[in-house]
């Protein structure tokens, strides 16, 4: 079966969300305007230019990658795990970002002003992801079974949860706010240094994740059968989770715990591309997942009013039934990993 | 006669954290030669899974050592042995996104590159596959929109797709009709004839014996007697490791 023309179709569905996300914002700027800002000719109002170049463009850019990273975790995990309901943050690794920042916000490490504190954000969720990845890792050297592993990155996640909330428990109100803002989950605000950073993560997971296509695939009839196939299963396992904790982990550290992308997109990609083959599924989670979070993105601006809103309330409200609905029109759901 | 697959001193079975529980030790006399269609036999929890999987090298031995083709299986790579011995388990959770077409490529993974690509000879010996074991009609169907008895085709197809001179089978015929039973034996034994060695552990003992050139035996002492069907004693040997003495009475002909 060749997929080509969905690919095609896709790609001009995402590059009009990218057009519609560029033109929509608090400030309305003409779409003229905004393609002579994209070409370098500058605007006919000076703060034009700024906000498309330096708020916007970043901002379209930051959703690409967040989208295919996040899409492209999840399906690592639900083949990894042969579990349905498995995503990006099942073994743990945005808790451990989570547990960094409510350390750094919570437990009252100071906290300077503008790009410093952002870069504190993004350091305490990276070293606590680091943490909760290298005990995953190790973990995994020595479990004998993913289901093992899976369990005890849910549970890691748990107890992580935990001290959160024991520090949440003995925090001031406006420490807690801020922690909160923070799990709201945010696409904006990543640029420059950052953005590249974000950018140079998510590739090299995307890179190890292609070299695992002929791995993936066999994973589908299991791992006993993968052996007998000549697929080396630890090296598998650990190059998967390595490539979903660097880019989960990346993400999580520079926008937060973005929700339900990394699960449903690649139930959303099964419906859309009914093949196994993850020659098709891998670039097929890349381009629905970056579509699917611009189209959240662009809701979340509230088109037309002052108003953003949080990108993970949005990707949850719109994608949770959206899911629903999908599974109900085409049946069995669990059938479809193991 | 060429031996595909021998066992020194083998002894398998399982470890506990760090005490080790043999199932079956000193096995010694196991050869299994190209041609030969072989039948495992034993009663349930004898250990008969347990020998298929380390035969296999799913499980590690816990003494002795296996040779595929006169080589020492240590020495031989997983690439190199899923070129020289396939698979075909009975706890198969199959993606129900295959097709059985894709299933049966998948035997050709180890001969592809990084990207599994499949060129024409690797998808014309698919097809065959699918025509030797009768289920070409089926290529397009989901695996799990089978039955049972296609199943097993197709997973038997996926192991042929290997092209190995040793295919392993943890009870091929369970949960089959009879048609299907014997579809599936006539298909291992004209597999064999084919110079293969085909092993298969099965609890249909007395349909086995009309097919099968050997018969390996575990009885419940946990030791491994082999013996090829020509011996005259072969059926009262297997009746006396197999068949309890109080049951005796149940079984005049095997």
């Amino acid at each position: 079966m060749s997929f080509g023309k969905y690919f095609i179709s896709l790609t001009i569905v995402l590059l009009f969300l990218g057009v519609l996300d560029l033109a929509i914002g608090s400030t309305y700027i003409p779409l003229d305007e905004i393609l002579s800002a994209l070409i370098g000719k500058g605007t006919s109002v000076p703060s034009w230019e700024h906000i498309v170049l330096g708020f916007r463009l970043p901002r379209i850019a930051t959703a690409l990658f967040v989208g295919m990273g996040l899409s492209v975790s999840g399906l690592l995990m639900q083949v990894l795990f042969r579990n349905p309901l498995a995503g990006p943050y099942v073994l743990g690794v945005s808790t451990g970002a989570s547990l960094g920042v409510a350390l750094a916000v919570l437990a009252g490490i100071s906290f300077g002003i503008g790009w410093m504190s952002s870069w504190m954000t993004v350091a305490a969720a990276t070293l606590g992801s680091i943490i909760v990845f290298s005990v995953v890792l190790f973990a995994s050297f020595r479990v004998r079974d993913s289901m093992t592993l899976l369990i005890f990155g849910l549970m890691l996640g748990m107890a992580t949860g935990g001290i959160v909330a024991v520090l949440q428990f003995f925090s001031k109100a406006e420490d807690i706010q801020i922690y909160l803002m923070w799990t709201f989950g945010s696409l904006g605000g990543v640029a420059g240094e950052q953005l590249f950073i974000l950018i140079i993560f998510v590739i090299i997971g995307l890179a190890i994740s292609l070299l695992l296509i002929k791995p993936l695939n066999i994973l589908l009839i299991g791992e006993d059968y993968g052996k007998s196939l000549g697929v080396n299963i630890r090296n598998t396992r650990i190059l998967i989770i390595l490539a979903t904790c660097l880019m989960a982990g990346a993400i999580t550290a520079f926008c937060g715990p973005i929700g339900f992308i990394g699960i449903a997109v690649p139930h959303i990609t099964r419906l859309v591309f009914p093949s196994s083959n993850h020659k098709i599924l891998l670039p097929g989670s890349m381009i629905l997942g970056a579509a699917v979070l611009l189209f959240c993105d662009i809701v979340s601006q509230l088109p037309g009013t002052q108003e953003v809103l949080p990108i993970n309330a949005v990707t949850a409200l719109f994608g949770a039934p959206l899911v629903i609905w999908l599974i109900l029109r085409k049946g069995n759901i669990r059938r479809t990993i193991g | 006669m060429k031996a595909l697959l021998e066992a020194n001193n083998l002894t398998v079975g399982y470890k506990k954290g760090k005490t080790e529980i043999p199932i079956i030790s000193g096995i010694s006399q196991l050869q299994g030669a190209s041609g030969k269609l072989i039948a495992l036999i034993g009663m349930n929890g004898t250990g008969k899974s347990t020998l298929l999987r380390t035969l296999a090298g799913l499980q590690h031995p816990l003494a002795g050592e296996m040779h595929l083709s006169g080589v020492n299986s240590n020495k031989l790579s997983v690439v190199e042995k899923s070129k020289m011995l396939s698979v075909v388990l009975t706890h198969y959770a199959i993606s129900g996104l295959l097709t059985v077409e894709e299933l049966v490529q998948l035997g050709r993974y180890p001969y592809t590159n990084w990207s599994a690509t499949l060129n024409a000879s690797d998808l014309d010996f698919v097809q065959e596959c699918l025509e030797k074991t009768g289920i070409l009609h089926l290529r397009n169907k989901l695996f799990h929109e089978l039955s049972d008895g296609q199943q097993q085709k197709s997973l038997i197809a996926r192991a042929l797709a290997q092209n190995t001179g040793i295919i392993l089978l943890d009870e091929p015929t369970n949960h089959l009709d009879i048609k299907n039973k014997v579809d599936v034996l006539t298909l291992l034994k004209d597999q064999a004839s084919h110079g293969k060695c085909i092993v298969f552990s099965t609890h249909d003992i007395q349909l086995s014996m009309k097919f099968v050139d050997e018969v390996w035996i575990i009885d419940q002492q946990g030791s491994f007697t082999s013996t090829s069907m020509d011996n005259p004693q072969a059926k009262n040997l297997i009746k006396d490791k197999l068949v309890p003495a109080e049951y005796k009475w149940l079984v005049d002909e095997l």
